[in-house]
Parts: structure tokens; C-alpha cells; sequence
């Protein structure tokens, strides 16, 4: 799981003016999976602070993969991923929150105590061994519980008796527990009904907007795309096909993205 | 991605059908393999025993080789043994104003005829004996020798948990820190469950001498065998999302060990510990057989000795005893799970 420095690396690492920064720069990044097809090829990308991003594509387009890559959860073949201009560090990695799919909590644990997993890194062992969390953890995360809308109630009860709507609050308020610059959103609402994923949607955005994080989210149902982002990214087998505001996404975008034809009737009509 | 259902008609599909003629080829070598094993093993032998006495039983046949070789042991078990008589001139320090708990003298007279030398007449001398006479001291000095049984489990399941737990980490295919030390660790453990309780209580005899040490540590031995095996599948099967949404934050191995993986596996950590300490309590009846402490030691002594009353005895609370501590178990894991 690690990246190959030495050879392709080989720039500084300085930190530049924050102003022109981009929060998040991926340059030139190539991943392919043993004797599989490329899933991300030649792949660049920049990110302004504050930017709500919406990552367009079909299942193996790429979008996870993407994801995964800029928290090393899996590790590319070559390329350069900076945050704020630094090449990506584990102690980098601490500025970068993420909300999963499938929620990624513990079930039997506490709300409060999978939100304040948020903040492992930042703990010694002992702390960690008996989940002794120090008092200003415990406190932020009782305000971000109440900011994703949980109550007290919520935050002492089990994480696997909240419903799916509730448990990607608690999610988002991981992801927030480590102040992040950077928030990733890998299919937030896939498991979700409409009404709860609007919720979720725009607690991410708020929550985004009030500490001018950028936010990355893949998506792919077009219309929460069109609703949500300041910028959809297109992707089809690891390359971008589409890069625009919402209001550019014209029917042949859709057509490049989805590569559907005339059989999928029920995707022409979500065009129409 | 377009399926190929239209390359073909679907009435010329085939369907996997759940047996075939493999499934009988492998049915009658079964079945050859049993009967040539059930030779050797004289089930025959057994059944038609089985049968003979089954026949006494109901009245059809006048005697049977299981009736005959248990009827000594029957008729002497019960009553079983519950007081304890001992003469007292073969105990060396008894304080007669502070005898154990109920315990009584009893002084007896025996007539004893002998030859006296001098006359070369019999004669016939009145001597006094006495005993202590304890009327539950048997079942007392059992219920003693339980309670250490239980001890030696109690301690054997106690220290395996406490080597398992690490242990598992390093047996974990997706933990393990080198696949060196996976590999050593794997291999360890397989050994120590390979190695039955009563062999390797012979040898940690012969190395600790008689008692309770060779006891226990042949049953945690054992027991690491089995909970290192199980724990690390444990680690290998829980689920991984929450483990990878720590992971993305950056968190180490122990961090995430212990947040996503300890939470979802506790409830089976509890399940298989209650079940080695289950099993443990009914071991260490057993390996006291060879000298490793416990209710075993006496059992086979007691056995050897033909004294069939005491065995019947201990038989009895250990059988309540193994009881009793199901019922707890089941409770127990019932609030803990």
C-alpha cells in the first residue's frame, strides 16, 4: 500500500501561496488492476477550495477507484496527488474526510464513539485501547452530532439501530471530526430512499460550504448531479468525457458518459 | 457488457443438476470404505453384545457379557460414599477437643484370637480401636477436590485468552505484520492443537511434577490452539467497510484492530471463551487421570482401588457439576451477546 516515491516524485514539496492553491491537484495518475482493464488512465484533475464537485460515470467507470487512490486505500501505478500544493502524507491525509457508501461504521459501537473515530490519529494507543476519548474530542463531537441533526439519545445507542439516513449523518460527522479541507463522498446516497437522500445531500453541501472544504462526491444519479454540484466531472473507463458546470451537461454529455444506446429506455427517459 | 442469452435457444439449456453419477460413485466408496472399516472395528461384535443384554433386559436371556463385566462396578456404587471412617492411631496429629466439621469418635472393640507362644494355647485378647467418624467428610473432601478442578479450567481458559488475543492479530492473514510471522504464528498454533491435553500433561508432569501447574498449563496450551485459530478467523471475516473508513483517515493497524474490527467480533470471542472454559472444566476432570491435579487424581486412584462408592461420588458432582455450569454459560452469554 504505498506509493512509489524515488521515481516519480521527484518534485518539491513546498507549499505555495494558499490563495492560487488548489485544494486538491491530481496529475497524471494511472491505475490498473492486475491482468484487468486500466481503470484510471492518464487521469489529471483540479479542485479550488470551496468547490462542490460531482464525480459523473457509471459503476467502473473509475469514481471509487479515484476515491480510493487519494486516501491510499488503494495505491496507483504512477502519478502525483498533492493537497494544498504537498505531496498526499499519512499526516497530510488527517485534513481529508470521507463518507462511504455503505456508512463504513462499527455497528455495536456508540454513535458518539464511531464519530469519534474520526480522530484516531490523533490519540496514543492507551487512549485508543480503552476508547478513552479526551474531553475536547468527546465535546466536538456532541456539537457536529447535533449539527448532522442526532440528538443525545442517538449519540449513546448503538450505531446498527439508526436507520440509513441517520447513519450517514453520523457519517458526514466523522468525516467533519478532522476538520477537513478536503471532503470525499464515495456514492453517499446509493443505499438511500429520495427523501433521505436530499437530506443527506444537502447536509453535505452545507456542512462543506460553512468551512470552504472542497468536496468530491461520486454520483450516479444524474438529476442529484445536476442539483448539487458547482462542477460535474464525466468519467468513462478512467477518462474524463465531461468537465463542466451542471447547466453544460447537455443530452450528449449524458449520451459520453453513460455510453447508453437506443435499448435503455428508462435511462432516455431520465435524459428526456 | 451485453449477456450471450441470445446466442442460444433456451430450450437447448442445460441446468446443473444437484447429483449425477459422480455423486453415486462417491456414495459407493463411501459406503465399500465403512464396511471395511466396521470389520476391523468388530462392530458386529458390538452389535450383537448390544443385543444380548438387551434380550437379559427384558427378561429373554438368563446372563450377558455387559452385565457380567459391569456387575461388580453396579452393586458397589451405590450407596454412594458420603461419610469417611478412619482409625485414628494412623493419623498423626489429631487435636480430639478440635475435630473437623461434624466429625465424632467412635471407639470400637475387636476380639482378636492368637496363638500365645509361651502356653501354646489360643488365646483371645479384647483390644479398643477407635475411629473419626466424619458423616459428610467424603463429600466434602469431593466437592473440595471440584472446586480446584474448576480452579485449574478457570485459570487454563484465562491465561489462553490472554495469549489468544495477540496471538489472533499475528495469525491474521490481513493483520499479520510479516507473512514470516504469519506463517510462525499459524504454525504454532496448529501445533498446540494438534497435541491432545492428556499427552502433553504427561510430559509437563514429568517436567512440573504432580499437582496443578502440569494441569493447567496442558489445558491452556490446548485451549490457544483452538481460540488462536478462531479469533484470527474471526478478524478475517468481520466485515470490512467500517475497517477501510478507518483506514482512509489514516489510522494504524492496533487503532483499527480495536475500533472496527474487537467491536463486531466480541460477541463470537465470548461465545467460543465461554465454550473453552466449558470444555476446559470438563477436561480437567479428565487429566488428573495422569497426575496434573483436580478431581481426575482421585477418581483413578479411588478407581484402582476397586472403591467403587467413591468413584459413584464423584461421579455424581461432577455430573452437577458440569450441569450447573451449562445453565450458568447459557445465561451468561445470553446478557453478553
Amino acid at each position: 500500500m504505498s506509493f512509489h516515491h524515488g521515481t516519480i516524485f521527484n518534485m518539491t514539496d513546498k507549499p505555495t501561496s494558499a490563495s492560487t492553491v488548489p485544494t486538491l491537484e491530481i496529475s497524471n495518475v494511472f491505475k490498473s488492476y492486475k491482468d484487468g482493464p486500466r481503470i484510471l488512465d492518464d487521469f489529471s484533475l483540479d479542485l479550488r477550495p470551496g468547490c462542490f464537485c460531482v464525480l459523473l460515470g457509471s459503476s467502473g467507470s473509475g469514481k471509487s477507484t479515484l476515491l480510493r487512490v487519494i486516501v491510499e486505500l488503494t495505491s496507483v501505478d504512477s502519478g502525483d496527488i498533492r493537497l494544498h500544493g504537498v505531496r498526499l502524507t499519512k499526516k497530510q491525509r488527517r485534513r481529508v474526510g470521507m463518507v462511504h457508501q455503505d456508512f463504513g461504521l462499527t455497528d455495536r459501537l456508540t454513535t458518539a464513539q464511531n464519530v469519534m473515530s474520526g480522530s484516531l490519529t490523533a490519540l496514543s494507543w492507551w487512549r485508543i485501547a480503552f476508547q478513552f476519548y479526551p474531553h475536547l474530542i468527546q465535546q466536538k463531537a456532541c456539537a457536529l452530532l447535533s449539527r448532522v441533526g442526532l440528538s443525545e439519545d442517538h449519540a449513546n445507542r448503538r450505531t446498527g439501530q439508526l436507520s440509513g439516513g441517520q447513519k450517514q449523518r453520523v457519517g458526514i460527522a466523522r468525516a467533519l471530526m478532522c476538520d477537513p479541507s478536503l471532503i470525499l463522498a464515495d456514492e453517499p446516497v446509493a443505499s438511500l430512499d429520495p427523501r433521505s437522500s436530499a437530506d443527506v445531500m444537502d447536509l453535505l453541501k452545507s456542512a462543506a460550504q460553512e468551512r470552504d472544504a472542497a468536496v468530491l462526491c461520486s454520483l450516479h444519479q444524474i438529476d442529484l448531479a445536476r442539483e448539487y454540484a458547482d462542477r460535474i466531472i464525466g468519467l468513462n473507463n478512467g477518462t474524463i468525457v465531461f468537465d463542466g458546470p451542471p447547466a453544460a451537461l447537455t443530452h450528449d454529455a449524458i449520451r459520453a458518459i453513460f455510453e447508453f444506446d437506443e435499448t435503455s429506455s428508462a435511462l432516455r427517459r431520465e435524459v428526456a | 457488457m451485453m449477456d450471450t442469452a441470445h446466442d442460444s435457444q433456451p430450450h437447448t439449456w442445460h441446468l446443473k443438476q444437484p447429483f449425477g453419477w459422480k455423486s453415486l460413485l462417491v456414495l459407493f466408496l463411501i459406503i465399500s470404505a465403512a464396511s471395511i472399516s466396521a470389520e476391523r472395528m468388530q462392530l458386529d461384535r458390538m452389535v450383537s453384545q448390544i443385543g444380548d443384554f438387551a434380550l437379559e433386559t427384558i427378561g429373554l436371556r438368563e446372563s450377558s457379557q455387559i452385565s457380567r463385566g459391569m456387575e461388580s462396578v453396579t452393586r458397589d456404587m451405590f450407596p454412594i460414599a458420603i461419610s469417611d471412617r478412619r482409625p485414628t492411631d494412623l493419623m498423626d496429629r489429631l487435636d480430639e477437643s478440635r475435630l473437623p466439621f461434624l466429625a465424632h469418635i467412635e471407639t470400637v472393640e475387636i476380639e482378636t484370637t492368637e496363638l500365645d507362644p509361651d502356653t501354646l494355647q489360643m488365646t483371645t485378647k479384647v483390644s479398643e480401636r477407635q475411629f473419626l467418624v466424619e458423616p459428610i467428610g467424603y463429600l466434602l473432601f469431593v466437592l473440595g477436590k471440584m472446586v480446584e478442578t474448576i480452579e485449574i479450567a478457570i485459570w487454563a481458559s484465562l491465561i489462553a485468552i490472554l495469549v489468544s488475543l495477540p496471538l489472533a492479530w499475528l495469525c491474521s492473514s490481513n493483520y499479520s505484520p510479516h507473512p514470516l510471522i504469519y506463517g510462525v504464528a499459524r504454525s504454532l498454533v496448529s501445533l498446540l492443537r494438534s497435541i491432545p491435553e492428556l499427552i502433553s500433561a504427561l510430559f509437563l508432569v514429568l517436567a512440573f511434577g504432580f499437582g496443578p501447574i502440569a494441569g493447567i498449563l496442558a489445558l491452556s496450551f490446548h485451549s490457544i490452539g483452538f481460540l488462536g485459530k478462531f479469533y484470527a478467523e474471526d478478524i478475517e471475516a468481520a466485515n470490512k467497510s467500517p475497517q477501510q473508513a478507518l483506514k482512509a483517515t489514516g489510522a494504524s493497524d492496533f487503532a483499527i484492530l480495536r475500533i472496527a474490527v474487537l467491536p463486531q467480533v466480541l460477541p463470537s470471542y465470548t461465545g467460543l471463551s465461554l465454550y473453552i472454559l466449558d470444555r476446559n472444566i470438563r477436561m480437567a476432570t479428565v487429566i488428573g487421570l495422569v497426575g496434573a491435579g483436580g478431581i481426575g487424581q482421585e477418581l483413578k486412584g479411588r478407581f484402582d482401588m476397586f472403591q467403587y462408592d467413591r468413584v459413584g461420588t464423584m461421579l455424581l458432582v461432577i455430573f452437577l457439576t458440569v450441569m450447573a455450569l451449562d445453565l450458568i454459560s447459557a445465561r451468561f452469554r445470553k446478557r453478553l451477546v
